[in-house]
């Protein structure tokens, strides 16, 4: 059992050793895998083959199983490792210790969008871009989105998602009104804005973290550390609510076969929704 | 895949259209879920035939103009891929999917989605920036 951290808390040495593991990940190929897998796993719902990460209700499974393959890698190298969490309600800034010299690197700051600072600046030649859909050889952030400001979701966006009671609803894809899946994923309309929670961060973070590769940037593994800390939060608030769908769908509902049931095999890995309902043993959140 | 989007093709449109509307008043009937479950496939299987290659010369672009200095040009894809569209930054094909409400995706923008293939295309330009388009982009398994 072990903890995974409020990144904002992490020793000087605890940051050194993460960004260590993840380099070394990279330099050994394992890392591009995950970010191929990613890639791969995204399948929008007007297509009809199953979607298991995105625009579906085992986002937050799939995720969950996702990360702690990482995190295992991650772990195999240097055991005092685990994945931080970025809580995005309160470290809202460019400014923050995450996007620092020592941990993150800050933003792309030309019109190239190339991260130039950090330990995953290109120039340092530990991190090299091969799996994307641009010619960048080098990371691209565009925090805050200059071009078309936008601001990180706040806490009281946080708080909509996780007062609805009904973990997903049908038709269970992107359209779900009354879904917690769906108002944190961030395809639901909060008031004014279109989108919002997970959806926002990756577009407030702009560059790689808006495509199929956002995996390519490591901050990938913090945000959705804390997405999956949310789900736990979201379980405690509503101990009566569960996975859905639980049951297997209709024969004539057009998301049977194209979305998983509570328990469903979930590739690439075939465990079940259920399985990955809770993490007790595994690991634990620092509050 | 979608077929082209409605507007590039009138026949195709109208024939959509049409059948769309039919299976509307056939639900909106309430008509047993027997009825329902021998028209589904009907219903999907539109979502997956790709459409026939146009014979002649190429589609007229959907548009084609000069945004932010970039060139950026949309039109019906010849094999019925890409979300139905090819679209193109500087020449360099962008990854085009839909979503179930009909709105547009890209291989840039993945997290949120487009009204208009014109939107998607601008959106693209204003998230890359300066950065070229792959030559060959990565593509989905």
């Amino acid at each position: 059992m072990y903890t995974r951290q409020n990144q904002k808390n992490l020793t000087s040495a605890q940051r050194k050793r993460f960004v260590a593991a993840v380099l070394e990940l990279k330099r050994n190929g394992t890392y591009d895998e995950f970010v191929r897998t990613h890639d791969r796993y995204f399948v929008p719902d007007d297509e009809d083959g199953l979607r298991v990460g995105h625009m579906s209700p085992s986002f937050f499974p799939w995720h969950r199983r996702y990360l702690l393959d990482f995190e295992r890698a991650l772990r195999d190298l240097d055991p005092t490792v685990s994945v931080p969490y970025w809580d995005w309600t309160t470290d809202r800034s460019p400014a923050s210790s995450l996007w620092g010299e020592d941990f993150m690197g800050g933003t792309g700051r030309g019109p190239d969008r190339k991260v130039d600072t950090g330990p995953f600046a290109h120039d340092r030649g530990n991190w090299e871009i091969t799996v994307g859909v641009t010619e960048a050889r080098y990371l691209t952030r565009n925090l805050g989105r200059p071009h078309k400001p936008i601001t990180l979701p706040t806490a009281e966006e946080l708080k909509w998602a996780i007062d609805e009671p009904a973990y997903d609803v049908s038709p269970w894809d992107s359209r779900a009104s009354g879904s917690f899946r769906n108002k944190l994923e961030g395809w639901a309309r909060n008031g004014a804005e279109r989108w919002s929670n997970h959806n926002k961060v990756h577009q407030w973070i702009g560059g790689h973290m808006t495509g199929g590769t956002a995996p390519n940037d490591p901050v990938f593994w913090l945000h959705h550390a804390f997405v999956d800390l949310i789900w736990d939060r979201w379980q405690a608030r509503h101990p009566g609510s569960g996975y859905l769908p639980a049951a297997p769908l209709d024969r004539w509902d057009r998301q049977r076969g194209r979305v998983l049931t509570r328990d469903d095999p979930m590739p690439p890995w075939n465990v079940t929704p259920a399985q990955l309902m809770s993490h007790k043993g595994i690991y634990r959140y620092e509050v | 895949m979608r077929p082209y989007p409605t507007r590039c093709n009138p026949r195709t449109a109208a024939a959509v259209l049409t059948r769309r509307a039919v299976l509307r008043t056939v639900f909106t009937a309430g008509v047993v879920s027997a009825t329902a479950a021998a028209l589904a496939p009907v219903f999907r299987s539109r979502r997956t035939v790709a459409p026939a290659a146009t014979p002649g010369p190429r589609p007229a672009p959907l548009f084609e103009e000069t945004y932010r200095g970039r060139h950026i040009s949309a039109a019906p894809a010849a094999d019925g891929s890409r979300g139905g569209l090819d679209v193109r930054i500087d020449g360099r094909p962008l990854h085009v999917m839909r979503r179930a409400d009909g709105s547009y995706l890209s291989g840039v923008n993945h997290f949120e989605s487009f009204d208009s293939p014109l939107d998607l295309a601008r959106a693209a330009v204003d998230e890359l920036g300066s950065v070229r388009l792959a030559a060959a982009p990565a593509h989905h398994g």
